[in-house]
């Protein structure tokens, strides 16, 4: 049984406090929405859960399987089982699809995966993802169209096999059909596997495909509200304005969003202070 | 028929006629060397020319009319070198060239291609680590319309190394519908290091496409923690984004047994590099 969870987490980003004590626990087979107005804090939770280190955790604890989460690097999260599939992939250029991802798959092997079993699984997630068959010898989202990076992701979560992926809006840039099809490859994982999801999307059409077992709204670094499908439901047809107004709170200024570039020397600091 | 592999110690009296039996040509003279290859109308040919030893090469290859050829120099002398390679590619004739630079010496190399021939295309790539000068300059100049001309160059430059690429792409003029594309990289592993890169378009017709792009600076750190969130270390993640710069240029030769060994010397440079880099 795979659990990840989530204690009184605060993170600040260059000084601001962003998350303001969250507490979350995601088992396998649960899908949970996270949902809330932009510039609230869902891309930070999972920046943070991911170990990125622009986001430094304050306070609070994050265990997966009772390990401590906080004290790993980030590949090391990504070992322990835990997948982001983000919401600006990267383009590496120089490096292809398929180099990429045998590596990444043979560090969590004792034996690296033999050639044909990697190209036969390859070949076949690329069908299941309707890509074009070139995917794994071009470089990695080089040149790939906005739709085409985030079915990418798809591909990758569904090679590395994570216990619990979290998919920061991986529905924008995806036109009705590709939607359709990365949902039902998503859907198709889960009934193989333990997968436990956590998903940031403004769209109730992608919600409505995947049929999350938790929803819970984040607005001003704080979960504010939990239910089922239900409540994702609600928002969708009458927005955020009730929340606000039932629970008195003052909606944050739109801030711009937060979006960072690492610079030269951060990546190998681990985003928690005194880490 | 010719040998797939031919050695040559000093410079030969005749052009060597190009030939698709021959995949693989070593240079190892103690003596400046001068070699002319030549390609007849219309012939398809692959050819590794591998430097183990030479003060000095002067180069030449003449690509005949409808001709495909591909040629790779791969120089594997540690020795420092001055190279001069002069390539003329007629009508309809596609003319591939690399130059790997990975090994320890100084290089000073002048290349330069002349699209003769409405429909000659020429596509020019670099790959080079710098520990010492490397010094590059490529020249591509359309002379005739419909020509087409692609440069990529890419380095690595390491601790005490230092880099210099000046990449021109000229049109002539009555070389209309011409199009000339050049795109360089340069990744430095120390904020010391000296990496130039001078991209220049000479354009003297209208109706043409021309365009460069480049880049140089240290590792991506966006780059690092996307690989590193896959589960690669950041060793790894720095091995395979430096392969990147390197590995495109042993797909260019056919022969894949070749392709291979070529992958292999690539990946021992790159664990090479990544250790004395510290990273």
């Amino acid at each position: 049984m795979s659990q990840l969870m989530i204690k009184d987490l605060h993170v600040e980003v260059e000084g601001k406090e962003i998350l303001k004590g969250i507490d979350l626990a995601v088992s396998d087979h649960e899908i949970h929405a996270l949902m809330g107005p932009n510039g609230n804090g869902k891309s930070t939770l999972l920046a943070a859960i991911m170990g990125h280190p622009k986001y430094i955790v304050t306070q609070g604890s994050i265990e997966l399987d009772g390990q401590d989460v906080l004290a790993m690097s980030v590949d090391e999260r990504s070992r322990a089982g835990l997948f982001l599939a983000m919401q600006y992939p990267q383009e590496v250029p120089g490096v292809t699809n398929s180099d990429f991802l045998r590596a990444a798959m043979n560090v969590r092997r004792e034996q690296p995966i033999p050639l044909f079993t990697f190209i036969r699984e390859m070949e076949k997630t690329i069908k299941d993802l309707q890509m074009k068959p070139d995917l794994a010898h071009r470089f990695l989202n080089e040149g790939f169209s906005g739709g085409e990076k985030k079915r990418n992701e798809i591909v990758q979560m569904k090679m590395l096999k994570p216990s619990l992926a979290m998919l920061d809006e991986i529905d924008s840039g995806l036109d009705v059909d590709a939607l359709k099809i990365v949902a039902g490859a998503i859907t198709e994982m889960r009934r193989n596997s333990s997968l436990g999801l956590i998903v940031v999307s403004h769209y109730e059409r992608f919600y409505q495909l995947l049929q999350p077992t938790h929803s819970h709204v984040l607005i001003n670094g704080r979960i504010v509200m939990e239910g089922d499908e239900t409540l994702v439901q609600k928002i969708d047809a009458e927005g955020y304005d009730w929340i606000y107004q039932q629970l008195e709170l003052t909606p944050a200024k739109e801030q711009t969003r937060l979006v960072f570039t690492l610079g030269s020397c951060a990546a190998s600091a681990r985003g928690r202070k005194n880490g | 028929m010719a040998e797939a592999v031919q050695v040559l110690q000093c410079s030969p009296s005749l052009p060597l006629v190009l030939n698709p039996q021959q995949t693989e040509l070593v240079i190892d003279s103690e003596q400046p060397l001068e070699l002319t290859l030549h390609s007849e109308p219309r012939t398809r040919c692959s050819l590794l020319i591998r430097i183990v030893r030479a003060p000095s090469l002067s180069l030449r290859s003449d690509i005949g009319a409808g001709s495909q050829v591909t040629l790779l120099y791969w120089n594997q002398s540690e020795e420092d070198i001055t190279i001069r390679e002069h390539n003329e590619v007629g009508g309809d004739a596609l003319l591939k060239v690399a130059y790997g630079h990975l090994s320890a010496g100084q290089v000073r190399h002048h290349s330069t291609t002349l699209l003769t021939q409405p429909g000659a295309q020429a596509s020019l790539h670099s790959a080079v680590i710098a520990r010492t000068v490397k010094e590059l300059i490529v020249d591509c100049v359309h002379q005739a319309p419909q020509t087409e001309g692609n440069m990529e160059n890419y380095g690595i430059i390491l601790k005490g190394g230092s880099y210099r690429m000046e990449a021109t792409g000229q049109i002539l003029r009555g070389a209309r519908g011409a199009k000339s594309h050049q795109a360089s990289r340069a990744l430095t592993f120390d904020e010391k290091q000296t990496a130039t890169i001078l991209p220049k378009l000479l354009i003297d017709e209208n109706e043409v496409e021309a365009s460069h792009a480049t880049s140089l600076g240290q590792m991506d750190e966006d780059q690092m923690m996307y690989l590193q969130s896959r589960g690669l270390s950041r060793d790894q993640a720095v091995m395979l984004v430096t392969a990147g710069y390197l590995m495109p240029i042993a797909q260019i030769i056919d022969d894949e047994a070749l392709q291979q060994s070529l992958r292999q010397e690539i990946e021992t440079k790159v664990n090479e590099v990544c250790s004395m880099s510290g990273k």
